[in-house]
């Protein structure tokens, strides 16, 4: 619950439709092997997204919003970062059901080549989809690439640069 | 001849006169080798000396059928095999030890003395080695018997002994299993013969010898369970090939043992390594160019014997460097083996040389050095065949078809090579020649030379470090045009335009050149690489020109043969993968995903330009996801898909390296006091 002795921060915007954002840092396993793939990993993506992006359905955001550099999030984030003990729960769902996945990827791994190919098929298949069913964009330079996913990313971002943070 | 009922005796003269000369030979060398095979194992205080002889002697034997001439017979080894047949005898107690390995000698003796003495000495002999050979197993597997029950821990799987140690039932199995196998010889090469109408100077094919030697358990123990899930291809499976793609298989499942050979650290048998490399360079060329070549093999006959020779100066039992002759031994035989087969390109003999080349690895020396390696080549061999079959249809090969050099000299490990298996980081080197590039259609092999130019571009500022940006930016220029030519296949108005900046470029630094160093050359080497694969988009291009510049691609590396090595592989990975990519068209595009693959896709070498990587590049990756919208659970399989990207790119995986949630209603502001004073 919001302490009533401090107000919301703008008009049109209340606490209760305010949009929260999980934000996931991830890198690679081998950090070397992720320095050398990161940005064929970005281009990939995006190329991924481009495919994924029915332009008709207007799932992509406005093109405004791509210059934004995603260093603004990371000097937004200490700001919006909320106490530890309401995100305990998320971060062990999250990492307890990644865990899993990785789990049943490397068993694809170790059945073989054929099928290893298979699974990352399917996978890739299946984030094109989920790409297509929502907005998603790509910001930051390049090295500084932040990924934002969900239908209110827009209100999101709007939020942010109505309170100076970006 | 003996009737189906009568299989428990041995064949008569007469059942063995049926056959023709050479498949008498053959026929008594199989028995020798039933009875010599697994004293190996057995007989472990045995002389090396004879040992080595009795090899020599079925070898030969082996050889004088498959060839149908006993001209090739080392001179000396009737008086050696002589030798050992008395020093045995006068040795002999009537410990049943004694009395198998006397037999074993008699076996092979007699296998031997069919080969030499066929004037005088017919079905006689043969029978002698079929005798002796029952004679040995039957001795041996009453012994085993016997040591089972004092010691109970012998391996006896060769004559299934394990479940009774009794002396008398161990003997009799043993003959049975001997005498039945022995019989299955005779009646295939009868049946052959006949059907075939062989004379008395048909050679017997190789193929033959290639059969297991046993239907029932195999014979070595030293096979374990790995080995155990070798699967030799079908020969209808090769017989859908080619002619010359036969022989690019051959070369290639020999190469790989050639190539193990050559880095075997025995510094004595240099001569004998030379002569099966060279003799193995004929097939592999024979695959290339259609031509078969002068394919006499004295000077293999001779490099065999030499090996033979230097088994004998092993007097003790058997010791490592032994073990590796014998190694050596087999992949010679199957080097000869690889001749025969290249020069009539038949299914049958195709698959006699693979079959001979996984049992080379199966000697105790491959398998004390990998044990997975018999295993790790049949399956190699597998996915040659299907490279080939593959290449084979989407190419439209026919018979006459002659297989493209890098074919036959690509990566010979699609998988991982066995365990510490000697020479296999370095058989990826070689460059695809002039030719092979030009089979590529025309944007494929754009693409090639941007990479080309993509991966030696760092060197170009590491080289030069007076370099300015604009001359950095007009290098990237001209290998992007080159890209993007490549993916969009077409010609691109401004390439004339790079490539005279980069004539320009070159000249202001040569102008500034006191006295040119070579960190300086090489660098302006760069600049023409990438100012080549500029030009080359264009229908005028210089392609032609440029395959000379694949040497001054490799001049350009920093100059140690580590990374000169890395280099072509990593072009050599380009070549094949491309060639895999291509479609019949001649005007197709590039996939654009090609030109994410990595680089340096078996390591970038060590201290390449830029491989240090910089703190940007080394910054995870955030992800932002509207919680209002994405469930814990969403998150976890967005980011799994994300890492099957990075996975399908040669990533590992992506790892979590930080959660948070983000709210921007605790970006608080007070907006007066509330209640009381402030």
């Amino acid at each position: 619950m919001s302490d009533p002795n401090l107000s919301t921060y703008g008009d049109g915007c209340n606490e209760a439709d305010s949009p929260k954002m999980i934000r996931v840092d991830v890198s690679g396993k081998d950090p070397r092997l992720f320095a050398k793939l990161r940005r064929t990993l970005i281009q990939s993506f995006n190329r991924v997204l481009d495919l994924s992006i029915d332009r008709t359905q207007g799932t992509t955001v406005n093109d405004e919003l791509k210059d934004i550099a995603s260093a603004a999030f990371d000097a937004a984030k200490a700001k919006l970062a909320m106490p530890v003990v309401q995100v305990e729960e998320i971060q062990a769902n999250i990492e307890k059901t990644y865990a899993e996945a990785r789990v049943a990827l490397t068993i694809a791994r170790k059945q073989g080549a054929e099928a290893h190919a298979q699974v990352i098929d399917n996978e890739l298949k299946q984030l094109r989809l989920s790409l297509a069913a929502t907005k998603a964009m790509l910001v930051g330079e390049s090295g500084e690439e932040a990924i934002l996913l969900g239908k209110q990313i827009d209100e999101f971002v709007r939020m942010l640069k109505e309170l100076n943070l970006v | 001849m003996a009737t189906k009922q009568d299989r428990t005796l041995p064949p008569t003269v007469e059942d063995l006169g049926l056959l023709t000369r050479w498949a008498r030979v053959a026929f008594a060398v199989r028995c020798a080798l039933r009875a010599l095979s697994p004293i190996k194992d057995y007989w472990t205080d045995s002389p090396l000396g004879h040992l080595i002889i009795l090899d020599r002697a079925a070898e030969a034997a082996r050889v004088a059928a498959e060839l149908g001439s006993e001209q090739h017979l080392p001179p000396n080894l009737v008086q050696e095999i002589n030798g050992v047949v008395a020093a045995q005898r006068s040795s002999a107690s009537n410990s049943r030890h004694a009395l198998a390995t006397l037999h074993t000698v008699l076996s092979v003796a007699s296998a031997f003395r069919t080969t030499v003495y066929q004037h005088i000495a017919g079905p006689d002999d043969a029978s002698w080695a079929f005798d002796a050979g029952v004679n040995s197993a039957a001795a041996r597997g009453e012994q085993a018997a016997y040591q089972e029950a004092k010691q109970n821990h012998l391996d006896l799987n060769a004559y299934r002994v394990w479940d009774d140690s009794d002396p008398e039932t161990a003997r009799r199995l043993a003959t049975e299993t001997a005498t039945a196998s022995m019989w299955k010889d005779f009646d295939r090469l009868l049946d052959q013969a006949t059907a075939e109408q062989w004379t008395d100077n048909t050679p017997v094919p190789a193929s033959f010898f290639a059969l297991p030697l046993s239907s029932e358990e195999p014979i070595h123990s030293v096979e374990d369970s790995q080995t155990a899930a070798i699967a030799i291809p079908d020969e209808r499976d090769i017989a859908q090939l080619p002619r010359l793609a036969r022989v690019a298989l051959v070369a290639r499942a020999t190469r790989r043992l050639t190539n193990w050979i050559r880095s075997h650290p025995s510094g004595p048998i240099d001569p004998y390594r030379l002569a099966l490399d060279a003799h193995h360079s004929r097939v592999e060329e024979a695959a290339i160019t259609g031509l078969l070549m002068d394919f006499a093999t004295p000077n293999l006959d001779d490099a065999v014997h030499a090996i033979g020779e230097m088994y004998r100066s092993f007097h003790g039992t058997r010791s490592e460097q032994a073990n590796a002759l014998e190694t050596i031994a087999a992949v010679a035989a199957c080097i000869r083996a690889a001749v025969q087969a290249t020069k009539t390109q038949s299914a049958s003999d195709t698959l006699a040389v693979l079959v001979r080349a996984v049992d080379a690895m199966k000697t105790r020396h491959a398998l004390s050095l990998s044990p997975t390696a018999p295993a790790a080549l049949a399956a190699e061999i597998s996915n040659d065949i299907r490279m080939l079959r593959r290449l084979a249809d989407t190419q439209h090969w026919n018979d006459r078809s002659r297989i493209p050099e890098w074919v036959v000299y690509q990566s010979l490990w699609a998988n991982e090579a066995p365990d510490g298996w000697p020479g296999a980081a370095a058989e990826r080197k070689a460059f695809p020649g002039e030719p092979d590039l030009a089979s590529l259609p025309r944007w494929y092999r754009i693409a090639f030379w941007a990479r080309c130019a993509r991966r030696i571009q760092p060197l170009f500022k590491a080289l030069r470090p007076e370099s300015t940006p604009d001359e950095e930016a007009t290098i990237e220029r001209a290998v992007s045009i080159t890209e993007e030519a490549a993916k969009t296949a077409h010609e691109p108005q401004d390439a004339e335009q790079a490539a005279a900046a980069i004539r320009n470029l070159v000249q202001d630094a040569t102008n500034a050149f006191k006295s040119p160093s070579a960190p300086e050359v090489r660098a302006i080497t760069v600049a023409h690489v990438a100012e080549a694969a500029v030009l080359s988009t264009q229908s005028s291009g210089k392609s032609i020109a440029f395959g000379g510049d694949a040497v001054a691609i490799a001049a350009a590396s920093p100059g140690d043969q580590k990374t000169k090595d890395g280099l072509l592989a990593a072009m050599r990975h380009d070549f094949e993968r491309l060639y895999s990519l291509a479609t019949s068209s001649t005007d197709d595009a590039v996939p654009a995903s090609f030109f994410d693959e990595p680089l340096w896709p078996y390591g970038e070498p060590e201290r390449w330009p830029g491989s240090q990587p910089d703190a940007l590049e080394m910054k995870p990756i955030s992800i932002y996801f509207d919680a209002n919208e994405f469930t814990p659970q969403d998150v976890a399989g967005f980011i799994k898909r994300l890492s099957a990207l990075y996975q399908s790119i040669g990533g590992d995986e992506l790892v979590i390296e930080d959660i948070e949630l983000l709210d921007p209603a605790l970006v608080l502001e007070p907006v007066g006091p509330v209640g009381g004073d402030a």
